[in-house]
C-alpha cells in the first residue's frame, strides 16, 4: 500500500527502486536525512556505512540520534532509529572505514546499483570516486557548508567525476614559521595543536617524532640547533606530565616557564632571526588558580595561564586511563590548544583569539545546520531517479543541484552534468580489475601476463600506488612473491616503457586464478599542456566579494574566457563545500 | 545540560547566526496549522536547532497517505489524532523544544486573537492560503509562512509587514578607503618610504600604488594598471596579496550603492518610527556631511610585520570609533528633534548598525494571495514557477468546491476555472506557456505528496523561518515554488 503513491508519480520506475540495492556512505548530517528519504522511496535494500561515533555537537541536525546515543556507532544507531518507521526496505549497517579493503573489498561494492556519498572529507570522497570508476556504479555525491550545498551525480566515464576538477588542498606552513617565527594566529594554533599537544601528551612522541636536522627548512645553523635542543628538552617535560599526581599541579608552571620563557630566550639569542622581525617577549607570569572561562570573550594572558594549568593538569590525569587525542569537542584538549596558542601569540605580539574562534580554526569546523542537510539529502534522493533512465541525455539533464540561501533570486539551481574532463587524473585513465591470488604469483608473473594481454611492444613499469615494483632499471623484485609487496585493494599503475600505449590502472581484487580485464589500450596521449596563465585567474580571486563593483566589466571579461576554463573556475568556488 | 553542553550542542549553527541569533531561536514560538508531511519536515528543522516552542493545530486523523510520506508517523498511529501523534514524535528530537497540540475547532480558533498573538511566526501548511488567517496575523503583525506540496511541486510564501534587517551577513569587499585616506592614515602611509618595504600590509601597498598612479595618470587607475604596477614590486607574500586584491581600487568610497541610496532616501515619520529608522536618518546626515559612510573598522588578516599590522589596525579602529561616536551624536539629535530624548540606542545596537551600515536591508511584504500582473511577462525567467503557484490556486479552488483534490478526470473543470480566472484580469492575453502541463501534473498526483519534495521544501521553508525568527540574513521576499521535474526553485514577489 505504501508505494501506491510512488507508482502514481513515478510510474514503473517505482518498481525499480524496490528491486535496487543502494549503499549510503556516511550517516552524519546528510546521511541521517538521506536514510529517511531513501526509506520512503522504498529502496529494496539500503546499506549504511560509517566509521564514526555520535558526538554532542551532532545533535543539532543529525535527527536520528539522541543524547543517550553519544559515543555509539552512527551506522548502527541510525539503523536502529529508523526500524519502527521502516515499511519494507532491508537495512544493513556497517560500522567501519570505507577505505578498509579487508572489510570492504571490491566485491562488496559490486552488489550495489547506486552509491550515495554523504561524507565529510576529501580523502574518502576520492576513494569512493575511484571505486565508482572501477565498478562503473553511479555515484551521487553531496556536500554542504553552512547555508550552501550541492549534489552532483557521477556516471563513471560519462560525466564529470569527483576528481575531474582539481580540489584545493589544505594550506600548510613551513616548519620555521611554526616553530620559531610565527606571525599570524593560525601559526600559533597550528603549533599548539600539531606540535605541542602531541609532544606533551602523545603516545610515542619519543624517537619517531624527534625533530631531525633535515626536517628544518632553514640555512640558519643556530636556529636548527636551538630547535633541536628545544625538542629534546620537551621529552623531559613529557616525563613531568606522565608522573603528575592529582593533588599537585606545580609541574605545569615548569612547563610554562620552559616553553614560553626559556625557549623564547634561546630564540632571542639568534640575532639573525630578528633583523627584519619584531622580537618576541618571554612570558612573565605568576602562579594562579587553575580555572576556565567563557569561550565567547577574549581571555587575558593571566587567564590563559590559568586555563593552561587547568587543562594540562586534567589531561595529565586522564592519560593514566588511556590515550588522549586532540578533539575540538573535547573541552580539556580544546582549552589546552586555545591557551597554548594564545600564550604563544602573546609572546610574539600577535593578536589573541577567543576560544570560539580558535575552535573553528583548530577543528576545521564547517558550519552545519539541519535545513541545508535536509535540502541536499532531498535532492540526492531525487537525483537517484535519473540513474534509472535509459539514455545518458536523460540521466544528465537537470541532475546537478546547487543551493545557496544567500542568493535570493534562486535558492536552488540545477544544471546538466558536465562531460568528463579528458585530462582528469582519475577518469581519463584506462582502468580495470585484476583478480588473482597474491600468494601464488611473483611480480614477474603478472608483468609477463600484462605484456602478453595488452600487446606492449617491449617492457613495462609497475608501481603499487607511488611505490615502484619494477621497471627496466629496477628488477630486484622480479622473483618476489606479490603478497610481500602488494595487498588486496591496492592499485597497480602500469606504464609503457616505450610510451606508445596509454598508462593503465589495475585494482587488485582477491580471486583464485589470475584474470585480467579485457580491453584494448588506447595509444598514449602526448602531454602538450601549456601552463595556465595565472594573470587571468586573479580576475576571479575576488569573486563574490566585490562583484557589484565593476559587474558589467567583469562580465565582459568572463565572456572572453574559453568555456572549459570558465567551468573550472565556477567549480572552484564550490570546492569549499564539504559537509560537517 | 550545563552551558558548555548547550554551546557545544549548537556550536555548528551558532557559527552562522551567533549567540544572539541562537538566543532568539530559543525564545521563539512557532505555530503550525496542519500536521501534513511537509509541515513535519519543516518542524523537524526548527526543533533540531532549538526553537523554544512549537504548537500544532490540526483536527484530522492519521490516514494511509500520511504513513506513506510522513516519516514521523507509523502504522500504530493510523486513525489517531494527527496533531498529537506528530507533536509527541517531534518532541523526542530535542529536549530543549516543547511541542504542543491544539484541537480547538477552526471557526473558534481563528477568532481568538490572544492565541495567535503569542507566536513569532505561524506556518500554514494547508492547501488553502486562508485569507481569514492572513488578515488576523497581518493585523497582529505576526509573520505568516504558507507552505504546501503536491506531487513534484511545492510552494513557500511569506506574508510579513515591513522587515528591517541589520545583520544581513552579506558578503562585501574589505573597506580600506584606498581613495579616501584620512589624515592619520595618510601620515602612516607616508611614513613608509619605499613601496617594496618588506612586510608592509598589502592594503598599504594598494593605497600607495593607487595614489602614485592617480597622480601620474590624472585619473583613477584601473585594476589592470594597478596590478601591473604592483607586480614590479617583486613576489613577496604581501605583494602577491595586493596583486590578488587589486580590484579593490575600483571601489569608490564616496559613492553609495543603489540599495543604500534608496534606503537613505526613505523618510518615515520619525516621531513614531523604530530605532532602525532613527539610525538610518542619522546615517543619512552623516553621509550628507562627509560623503562617506562610517568606517567598518575591521581589517582582514594580512601578511605583515606584527607591529606594523597592529599600528594600522589601531588607526582603522580609532577612525571607526570616532565615526561611531559621531553617528551616535546624530542619532541623539534626531531623537531630541522628535521629542524622543528619553530613548537611547544601546551600545550593542550601535555596534551592529555601524558594522553593517552598507548592507542594511528593508523588505515590505504584501497580504495579497495573488497578483494577476505576475503572469503578464511571457519572458519571465520564473514563468514556470509562477505557473506552479497558479496551479496550486486552481487546486485550492477545486478543493474548496468539492472537498477533495482533483484527478485527471477533472481536467476540464480545472482548466476552465483557470481560463476564467485569467480572463477576469484582462492583462493576461493568452494561456501562459507550460501552464497546461503544470495543471496536468498536479492532477496526476491526486493530492498525494512525495516525501523527498516535502523534505527539501521543509528544509527551504525552515531556513526562511529561521531568518525571520533571528532577523538575520535576508529572507524570501516573498514567493517561491519548487519544480521537482527541473530540480529548480524560482523566487518572485507578489505585490
Amino acid at each position: 500500500m505504501y508505494d501506491s503513491y510512488l507508482s502514481r508519480i513515478f510510474g514503473d520506475q517505482a518498481d525499480k527502486f524496490r528491486e535496487s540495492k543502494v549503499l549510503m556512505v556516511g550517516a552524519g548530517g546528510i546521511g541521517c536525512e538521506l536514510l529517511k528519504d531513501l526509506l520512503l522511496m522504498n529502496y529494496g535494500e539500503i546499506h549504511i556505512l560509517d566509521l564514526d561515533t555520535i558526538d554532542l555537537s551532532n545533535l543539532n541536525r543529525q535527527f536520528l540520534f539522541r543524547q543517550k546515543d553519544i559515543k555509539q556507532s552512527k551506522a548502527l544507531t541510525a539503523q536502529k532509529a529508523v526500524e519502527s518507521f521502516n515499511h519494507n526496505s532491508k537495512l544493513v549497517a556497517h560500522h567501519g572505514n570505507i577505505m578498509d579493503t579487508n572489510m570492504f573489498p571490491l566485491s562488496f561494492f559490486k552488489q550495489f546499483n547506486i552509491i550515495f556519498n554523504a561524507l565529510d572529507n576529501l580523502e574518502a570522497r576520492f576513494y569512493v570516486n575511484k571505486i565508482a570508476l572501477f565498478t562503473k556504479i553511479p555515484l551521487i555525491e553531496s556536500g554542504t557548508s553552512g547555508l550552501k550545498g550541492q549534489v552532483q551525480p557521477i556516471y563513471p566515464y560519462q560525466t564529470e567525476c569527483f576528481a575531474c576538477i582539481p580540489k584545493e588542498q589544505p594550506k600548510s606552513f613551513p616548519v620555521c614559521t611554526i616553530r620559531s617565527t610565527p606571525s599570524k594566529p593560525i601559526h600559533c594554533i597550528t603549533w599548539a595543536k600539531n606540535f605541542l599537544f602531541p609532544q606533551l601528551f602523545g603516545e610515542d612522541a619519543s624517537e619517531q617524532d624527534k625533530l631531525k636536522p633535515q626536517d628544518v627548512d632553514s640555512d640558519n645553523k643556530a636556529e636548527i640547533e636551538a630547535l633541536l635542543k628545544e625538542s629534546n628538552e620537551l621529552l623531559d617535560l613529557k616525563a613531568l606530565v606522565m608522573n603528575a599526581v592529582p593533588e599537585d599541579d606545580s609541574y605545569v608552571y615548569k612547563i610554562i616557564a620552559k616553553i614560553f620563557k626559556d625557549d623564547i630566550e634561546r630564540l632571542l639569542l639568534i640575532e639573525t632571526l630578528w633583523t627584519t622581525r619584531e622580537k618576541p617577549t618571554p612570558l612573565e607570569f605568576e602562579e594562579t588558580k587553575a580555572q576556565t572561562f567563557d569561550g565567547q570573550r577574549l581571555w587575558t594572558a593571566a587567564e590563559n595561564v590559568a586555563v593552561f594549568v587547568d587543562s594540562t593538569h586534567k589531561i595529565a590525569q586522564r592519560l593514566k586511563t588511556g590515550p588522549v587525542d586532540f578533539d575540538k569537542d573535547d573541552e580539556d584538549t580544546l582549552d589546552f590548544v586555545v591557551s597554548a596558542a594564545n600564550l604563544r601569540s602573546h609572546v610574539f605580539h600577535i593578536p589573541l583569539k577567543t576560544k570560539f574562534e580558535i575552535k573553528q580554526i583548530a577543528g576545521n569546523i564547517i558550519p552545519a545546520v539541519a535545513t541545508t542537510n535536509a535540502i541536499m539529502a532531498g535532492f540526492s534522493a531525487l537525483s537517484s531517479i535519473h540513474a534509472f533512465y535509459n539514455t545518458v541525455e536523460e540521466k544528465v539533464k537537470h541532475s546537478k543541484m546547487v543551493y545557496d540561501s544567500n542568493q535570493p533570486a534562486r535558492f536552488v539551481n540545477s544544471s546538466g552534468l558536465a562531460p568528463r574532463n579528458n585530462r582528469c587524473p582519475a577518469c581519463s585513465v584506462t582502468r580495470g580489475i585484476i583478480t588473482l591470488d597474491l600468494s601464488q604469483l611473483t611480480v614477474n608473473d603478472i608483468r609477463e601476463a600484462i605484456i602478453a594481454k595488452y600487446g606492449y611492444s617491449d617492457d613495462i613499469g609497475i608501481a603499487d600506488g607511488s611505490r615502484l615494483l619494477y621497471d627496466y632499471d629496477f628488477d630486484d623484485n622480479l622473483e618476489t612473491s606479490l603478497d610481500k609487496v602488494c595487498a588486496y585493494g591496492d592499485v597497480l599503475f602500469i606504464t609503457d616503457a616505450d610510451e606508445e600505449l596509454d598508462s593503465l590502472e589495475l585494482f587488485i581484487d582477491r580471486g583464485d586464478a589470475l584474470e585480467l580485464p579485457a580491453f584494448t589500450l588506447p595509444k598514449a596521449v602526448k602531454n602538450t599542456d601549456t601552463p595556465e596563465d595565472e594573470d587571468d585567474e586573479d580576475d576571479f580571486a575576488l569573486e563574490g566579494e566585490v562583484i557589484d563593483l565593476d559587474g558589467p566589466k567583469r562580465k565582459a571579461e568572463d565572456e572572453k574566457e574559453p568555456a572549459a576554463k570558465k567551468r573550472k573556475l565556477d567549480a572552484s568556488a564550490e570546492i569549499e563545500i564539504v559537509e560537517l | 545540560m550545563n552551558d558548555t553542553d548547550v554551546n557545544n550542542k549548537y556550536d555548528r549553527q551558532v557559527r552562522l547566526w551567533n549567540v544572539s541569533g541562537q538566543r532568539r531561536l530559543v525564545d521563539s514560538r512557532v505555530c503550525f496549522v496542519g500536521a501534513s508531511p511537509v509541515a513535519c519536515e519543516t518542524a523537524k528543522n526548527l526543533v533540531l536547532p532549538g526553537v523554544g516552542k512549537l504548537v500544532f493545530v490540526d483536527d484530522l486523523a492519521v490516514d494511509s497517505s500520511d504513513l506513506a510520506a510522513n516519516f514521523f508517523l507509523q502504522e500504530s498511529d493510523l486513525h489517531k489524532d494527527r496533531a498529537r501523534c506528530v507533536s509527541d514524535r517531534l518532541g523526542e528530537l530535542n529536549a530543549d523544544s516543547s511541542l504542543e497540540h491544539v484541537n480547538t475547532p477552526w471557526d473558534q480558533l481563528i477568532q481568538d486573537k490572544g492565541f495567535w498573538k503569542q507566536f513569532d511566526c505561524v506556518v500554514n501548511a494547508r492547501l488553502d492560503p486562508d485569507t481569514d488567517l492572513i488578515d488576523v496575523l497581518w493585523q497582529l503583525g505576526v509573520p505568516l509562512v504558507h507552505i504546501h506540496a503536491t506531487g513534484v511541486y511545492s510552494l513557500v510564501r511569506v506574508y510579513s509587514l515591513e522587515r528591517t534587517i541589520v545583520e544581513t551577513h552579506a558578503t562585501r569587499a574589505d573597506d580600506f578607503r584606498l581613495d579616501a585616506a584620512w589624515p592619520e592614515l595618510q601620515t602612516y602611509v607616508d611614513s613608509i618610504d619605499s613601496h617594496a618595504a618588506a612586510e608592509v600590509p598589502y592594503s598599504v601597498l594598494l593605497i600607495k600604488t593607487f595614489q602614485e598612479l592617480e597622480k601620474k595618470l590624472g585619473r583613477r587607475p584601473t585594476t589592470r594598471e594597478t596590478r601591473e604596477r604592483l607586480r614590479e614590486l617583486g613576489d613577496d607574500d604581501n605583494v602577491l596579496e595586493a596583486v590578488k586584491k587589486a580590484a579593490l581600487v575600483g571601489k569608490e568610497s564616496h559613492t553609495l550603492d543603489d540599495r543604500t541610496r534608496q534606503l537613505l532616501a526613505q523618510k518615515p515619520s520619525l516621531a513614531t518610527a523604530t530605532m532602525f529608522w532613527v539610525l538610518v536618518e542619522a546615517l543619512d546626515r552623516f553621509y550628507q556631511k562627509h560623503r562617506l559612510l562610517p568606517l567598518n573598522g575591521s581589517l582582514p588578516d594580512m601578511t605583515s610585520n606584527t607591529d606594523r599590522y597592529l599600528e594600522l589596525q589601531d588607526i582603522y579602529r580609532a577612525k571607526h570609533d570616532a565615526d561611531k561616536t559621531e553617528l551616535r551624536g546624530l542619532a541623539t539629535q534626531v531623537l531630541a528633534e522628535h521629542d524622543r530624548a528619553n530613548e537611547t540606542v544601546t551600545d550593542a545596537e550601535m555596534d551592529l548598525f555601524v558594522k553593517n551600515c552598507n548592507v542594511l536591508e528593508v523588505q515590505r511584504g504584501s497580504k495579497n494571495v495573488w497578483d494577476p500582473k505576475t503572469l503578464e511577462d511571457e519572458n519571465s525567467p520564473v514563468l514556470q514557477n509562477i505557473n506552479i503557484y497558479f496551479g496550486f490556486l486552481a487546486l485550492n479552488a477545486f478543493h474548496k468546491q468539492h472537498g477533495r483534490y482533483p484527478t485527471p478526470a477533472d481536467q476540464a473543470e480545472v482548466r476552465s476555472w483557470s481560463i476564467s480566472e485569467l480572463c477576469r484580469h484582462r492583462t493576461v492575453k493568452s494561456f501562459p506557456d507550460g501552464l497546461e502541463h503544470v495543471l496536468d501534473e498536479l492532477l496526476r498526483a491526486k493530492g498525494e505528496v512525495l516525501h523527498n519534495v516535502c523534505a527539501l521544501t521543509g528544509g527551504i521553508a525552515a531556513q526562511e523561518i529561521i531568518k525571520v525568527l533571528t532577523n538575520q540574513y535576508v529572507p524570501l521576499n516573498n514567493t517561491l515554488t519548487f519544480d521537482g521535474i527541473r530540480g529548480q526553485t524560482g523566487t518572485w514577489k507578489i505585490d
